[in-house]
């Protein structure tokens, strides 16, 4: 469903991704783990082109997502994705939020869009809250009306960036709930986070990073408990230890 | 003897119907050109957001010379020297159709359209750059993406500047009386030297540019609370 071929992506002199390969298969679940500064966001982010990349290649589909003849306005109705910060549109209802794609994309009519926006937001469990304003919610709303924006879009991929860690530990579970629930209906996801419960549960493999690199991956069970590389121990010390070292 | 206010004079019979006929024309001057100033203004910062220099540098001539030019001297340009420059049948199209009226609308409206630009630009860079991404990730285009997610919020912000604007350039519609355009300034001066009460007439003048000054700020402030209760 999704492969990454050598993928090089540099930021001026300083190189963020260096030769990244590795392949996402249809309704499988990965999960990226790995420093700050270990490229997480920037593999994601070149999914859909919102990062360019200098070296290799991204196939959606077996389509170079680079080529001419990829529409990256489809493509990315195609591929949800969920930012740590939910990026709500702070000027639209929770049902504004979700309806907006579908009204001027999908070329749905208000009613019809106003329906499928409920549909979503009842499967995050938030159908009550169609018509707040987002500075009216939770952040664990607001992540869930957001992850609800990119399902009704009827995406084949979803693409999550550390969704919980902006959050208060209270509303993390909420959020996680709905990724499982999505990862048991078989939806095809990249996540980046430290969750390592939900890496456990959920993750068909566990991608560690380390600068620019997949330094190790494996089975979340393997590479948990004590099998992976001595670098990837460490890390989960400091995860478990220290709680999110995000923040 | 000692000089008698007298308001009767000025506003009663045809003084009065001249002064309505003034406030009316200055209202359609300053409607006409504020549509022409937000569109126009709407369409430069959206040709400033393309990443080409070129285009970037159209638009900082355009403000620089409406913004530095004075606008009176924007005004004659229109009336005196653009016509000259069109075909004869366009000429007379003009001159047959209150071409002073439309000519001072293009002036005034393309004039302020400098400044709404600057003051939508900067109502744009207060936007998080996290908005655009978000709407570009549903699968928005850059039109749809600042249209829809990253104006309206640009917008909303700007309203404070864009009242200020607006009262600007309902006061400066009273220069159009200098080619001829019937509006409130034009009338007074009619009304003044029709019946010799100078004062009288300039004080009836005053009191409606005040009084449609406050009414632009009310309907302002009504609609930034309206506004903010919404982005909420
Ligand atoms: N827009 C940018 N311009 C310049 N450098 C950038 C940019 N975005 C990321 N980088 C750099 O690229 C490297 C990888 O960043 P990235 O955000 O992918 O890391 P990450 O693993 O997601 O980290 P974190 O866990 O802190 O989110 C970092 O060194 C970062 O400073
Ligand atoms: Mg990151």
């Amino acid at each position: 469903m999704i492969r990454f071929e050598n993928v090089d992506k540099w930021f001026g002199t300083m190189q963020a991704l260096a030769g990244v390969s590795g392949e996402v298969g249809r309704g499988e679940v990965k999960v990226l783990v790995g420093p700050s500064g270990s490229g997480k966001s920037t593999l994601i982010r070149t999914v859909t082109r919102l990062e360019a990349i200098q070296g290799g290649r991204v196939l959606v589909d077996d389509i170079d997502i680079a080529s001419r003849k990829v529409d990256i306005n489809r493509l990315r109705q195609r591929v949800g994705f969920v930012f740590q910060a939910y990026n709500l549109f702070p000027h639209l209802s929770a049902i504004g939020n979700i309806t907006l794609g579908l009204t001027k994309l999908r070329g749905m009519g208000k009613a019809e869009a106003r329906e499928r926006g409920l549909a979503e937001l009842a499967r995050v469990g938030l159908a009550e809250k169609a018509d707040e304003m987002p500075g009216q919610l939770s952040g664990g709303q607001r992540q869930r009306v957001a992850i609800a924006r990119s399902l009704a879009m009827d995406p084949q991929v979803m693409l999550f960036d550390e969704p919980t860690s902006a959050l208060d530990p209270e509303m993390v579970g909420e959020v996680l709930v709905v990724m499982k629930q999505l990862a048991a209906a078989g939806m095809t996801m990249i996540c980046v986070t430290h969750e390592m419960g939900f890496a456990r549960e959920v993750a068909d493999e566990i991608w560690f990073m380390e600068r620019g690199a997949v330094l190790e991956r494996g089975k979340p069970t393997d590479l948990i408990d004590s099998l992976g590389h001595p670098r990837l121990q460490g890390f989960l010390r400091t995860v478990s230890h220290g709680g999110d070292i995000h923040r | 003897m000692g000089y008698v206010f007298d308001l009767r004079g000025v506003l009663s019979g045809q003084y009065l119907d001249w002064f309505l006929i003034g406030v009316a024309t200055t209202l359609a001057l300053t409607c006409a050109a504020w549509c022409l100033a937000m569109a126009m203004g709407i369409v430069l910062t959206l040709i400033r957001m393309i990443p080409l220099p070129p285009l970037g540098w159209l638009v900082a001539l355009y403000v620089e010379y409406h913004r530095n030019v004075p606008l009176l001297v924007q005004i004659f340009v229109w009336y005196f020297g653009v016509p000259s420059l069109l075909p004869r049948p366009a000429r007379q199209w003009i001159n047959a159709h209150h071409g002073e009226f439309l000519l001072a609308a293009i002036a005034l409206g393309l004039a302020s359209a400098a400044y709404i630009a600057e003051d939508i630009r900067s109502g744009i860079r207060s936007i998080p750059k996290a908005q655009y991404e978000a709407a570009r990730s549903i699968g928005f285009g850059y039109l749809g993406a600042m249209g829809y997610v990253v104006l309206p919020q640009a917008m909303r912000i700007a309203v404070p500047p864009l009242i200020n604007q607006t009262l600007l350039l309902f006061k400066n519609t009273s220069l159009a009386m200098a080619i001829g355009v019937g509006e409130l300034t034009y009338r007074t001066r009619e009304v003044e030297s029709y019946t010799f009460k100078t004062f009288e007439a300039f004080a009836v003048a005053t009191a409606i540019y005040l009084a449609i000054s406050f009414g632009i700020m009310a309907l302002g402030a009504y609609s930034g609370q309206r506004l903010k209760l919404e982005a909420r």
